[in-house]
């Protein structure tokens, strides 16, 4: 009788737990793929964090990797590490993306206000304007401006626009030149003028941050080609000599193996840290 | 030891200054926007300040405020701007030309040093690639073919 309720209680606790972990996964592939979704369908946002993405791609790597280390090595177990490798490696890499889209976002931004600038200064009154440069535009700045304008036509109010399309880019100097534009029109000033005077300084905080990303670039290009160089020649070495690769597993070969990636990693660290202006 | 952990945080700091340069540039050429617009420096301000909350006007006299942080700014190199802005708006001057070359000249700083970034960067990045990339690279080709030879 004893041994029919410990194993019933045993038998509960297993499914219990097995339960939980079927629930634990599911919601988290759930919750992956929904966020993965609406990161496919929306795009990165660029003025708040973004944890969607690195969700996404830790929780289905990992299943994948699970898969994978089962199907080739037979123990799904081998699979485990992928997961903080994964989530390690998302994580600058949704940064830098998000970084991207902010810069190309600013860039499309200035070349709309360029726009304005050569309309207004035609003669053509801002709200037109604002309509015949939303008509030819793409990407991010263009949907954006396009709905801002459908706000513009349902309550005819500049302000509000530019009050969500401020909402939609972020902040920054080229926030505080649309609140300046919309001020300018509702004081009946000259938008051309004010916008003479607001491009320079944007153009010029434009071509700084040009300037560090291409700065930047070349640093990682050449951290990335110093850190990969060294194990290619010796994946080539091995091929020819595969008696090196045991002496590798043996030990004290592999240590070192292991203490010069720790080396390079800390050195890529070092590099990156080093190429930063702000 | 003290020397020793101002050497170590130079890098910091530098930055730091870089980025209280920036949020200052930015500050300033959102506050030269609202004079532009015909708005007064208190209200530009206070628009302005978004964009540095550190630098937020909590209501009492601007003229005050500008005092206390041409004192109390971290960075001392910066506080002379808002004594220049203080001293101009207690007299009645226009404030726009000031604020102009206020931002002008943060803007030149900031380039002046982005070039010299730009001149000093290879040369430390090759010296990190000699120190972290290469006796990682020649240990890891040449250790095993010595330890073959060797057996």
């Amino acid at each position: 009788m004893q041994l029919f309720f410990h194993g019933v209680s045993l038998f509960g606790l297993a499914a219990i737990g097995a339960l939980t972990l079927y629930f634990f996964i599911w919601m988290s592939v759930r919750q992956a793929l929904v966020l993965g979704l609406r990161f496919l369908r929306t795009g990165l946002r660029i003025h708040r964090p973004e944890i969607g993405p690195v969700y996404t791609v830790t929780i289905l790597g990992s299943l994948l990797a699970l898969l994978m280390a089962f199907l080739f090595l037979g123990n799904p177990l081998w699979g485990l590490p992928a997961s903080p490798v994964l989530a390690l490696v998302s994580l600058p890499l949704v940064s830098f993306l998000a970084e991207e889209k902010r810069l190309r976002v600013e860039r499309e931004a200035l070349s709309f206000l360029h726009g304005l600038h050569g309309l207004t200064q035609g003669g053509v009154a801002l709200p037109e304007a604002i309509r015949l440069l939303t008509d030819e535009r793409e990407g991010a700045v263009g949907q954006t401006l396009g709905r801002g304008l459908q706000l513009l036509n349902s309550r005819g109010s500049l302000r509000t626009m530019i009050a969500f399309v401020r909402s939609q880019l972020g902040s920054g100097p080229l926030d505080a030149c649309l609140v300046g534009l919309s001020l300018a029109y509702e004081r009946g000033l000259s938008v051309s003028t004010f916008l003479s005077e607001a491009l320079p300084s944007l153009e010029a905080e434009a071509e700084m941050q040009r300037r560090v990303k291409d700065l930047r670039r070349s640093v990682a290009a050449q951290a990335a080609f110093a850190a990969i160089l060294p194990w290619v020649l010796i994946g080539v070495l091995f091929s020819f000599q595969p008696e090196l690769l045991e002496e590798m597993r043996s030990g004290s070969v592999g240590v070192l193996g292991l203490g010069a990636f720790l080396w390079m990693g800390l050195g890529v660290a070092r590099l990156w840290k080093t190429s930063e202006f702000f | 030891m003290e020397d020793l952990r101002v050497f170590l945080n130079r890098g910091r700091e530098i930055r730091r200054v870089r980025s209280l340069r920036r949020k200052l540039l930015n500050f300033f050429d959102t506050l030269d926007l609202y004079l532009a617009c015909g708005y007064d420096l208190s209200f530009g301000w206070k628009e302005a300040a978004r964009v540095m909350p550190m630098l937020t006007f909590t209501g009492e006299s601007l003229a005050s405020h500008l005092g206390q942080i041409s004192t109390e700014l971290a960075i001392p190199d910066f506080r002379r701007w808002f004594s220049v802005l203080e001293a101009t708006y207690r007299s009645g001057a226009p404030l726009r030309p000031v604020v102009r070359a206020i931002s002008e000249s943060l803007r030149r700083d900031q380039i002046r040093d982005l070039d010299e970034h730009c001149r000093l960067l290879p040369s430390r990045a090759n010296i990190l690639l000699l120190l972290f990339f290469l006796p990682p690279a020649l240990a890891l080709v040449f250790v095993p073919l010595l330890g073959a030879l060797a057996h």
